[in-house]
């Protein structure tokens, strides 16, 4: 929900916090109102379905577990960014969706980021197409309202450019793959 | 006496939203620079006819046109670094420091240069001679 103009998560927000005599509370932007403050989050997930967020694993068949150990690259880097809890404020708090309804948006695409880092998932040319595209990374114009609207703290614009700087350098999230996942 | 929407606006904006004000100033001044360009272009153009161009010469010479020049010098100030700092961005380098790069670098240090500038120019326009 936007609350005094800032998508939060209302559950959590407390009064006190706002500092304000005056609380205006709003659906959250950039999504369709279903009713009064309910918005319907399908245009979000439709997003996040385009990236394809579930594990495409290397190994389909293995029994044997693939542990990601926490101070392994993957698991350093994945540390500040899988908490996302899909709520929507980074999407709400976008600009770039109200004028590009095909925008994956921040969650998508920090989502794509952690699947392509990931050694274990294998779904990496579908995604680079995804991402690879006016409607994906380079709609980003680093605002940073997703970085700052996000209630978990994930480093948002931080992915985007992380994908950014890897398009230019086409080959690395395959070559990342067959360097890790040998031990897996 | 109640929160106005302004002070509620001025509250989100002045820091945890810093980077949008980043992404607007960018943009207008990057249209300054941009009509800024096109008069410049213009004028050289009127090299082919010496007097029009004497004459283009003189109106930039007026107070108005000499004002305007500081507005142009904030402009190309602002534009260069906030656009270091959007460069830094890219780059990967200060990204979590944005805001501060943004209000001490772009900000601050741009208000110091601006006046360095902008006060030597000021005292040299002659309000006198204004046509």
């Amino acid at each position: 929900m936007v609350v005094n103009y800032q998508p939060r998560l209302a559950c959590q927000t407390r009064v006190e916090t706002l500092d304000s005599d005056v609380i205006t509370v709003q659906p959250l932007h950039n999504l369709p109102v279903a009713k009064d403050l309910v918005v319907s989050l399908e245009p979000f997930f439709e997003k996040w379905k385009e990236i394809n967020p579930a594990l495409d694993p290397i190994n389909k068949g293995s029994k044997k577990l693939a542990v990601i150990p926490p101070d392994s690259d993957f698991g350093k880097e994945a540390a500040a960014k899988r908490d996302c809890i899909t709520c929507g404020a980074c999407y709400s708090a976008c600009s770039l969706p109200g004028s590009n309804k095909g925008y994956l948006g921040p969650a998508a695409i920090n989502k794509a980021l952690l699947r392509l880092l990931d050694p274990r998932d294998k779904d990496v040319k579908h995604r680079l197409e995804v991402l690879y595209d006016t409607a994906g990374i380079w709609r980003c114009h680093t605002q940073f309202n997703c970085t700052a609207a996000c209630p978990k703290g994930i480093p948002l614009t931080d992915s985007i450019m992380r994908l950014k700087r890897a398009m230019i350098r086409p080959g690395q999230f395959n070559d990342n793959k067959h360097s890790t996942t040998s031990g897996s | 006496m109640t929160t106005s929407t302004a002070q509620l606006l001025v509250r989100k904006y002045r820091w945890r939203y810093a980077g949008m004000i980043g992404y607007y100033l960018q943009r207008v001044t990057g249209l300054a620079l941009l009509g800024y360009l096109l008069l410049h272009v213009h004028t050289i153009n009127l090299l082919k006819d010496p007097a029009k161009f004497d004459e283009a010469l003189a109106t930039f010479r007026s107070p108005l046109f000499k004002l305007a020049e500081i507005g142009l010098l904030a402009t190309v100030i602002l534009h260069a670094l906030n656009g270091i700092r959007l460069t830094m961005v890219d780059c990967g380098v200060g990204l979590t420091k944005q805001r501060q790069i943004f209000w001490c670098f772009a900000i601050g240090v741009g208000a110091i240069l601006f006046l360095a500038g902008a006060i030597p120019m000021l005292m040299h326009i002659n309000f006198q001679g204004a046509k």
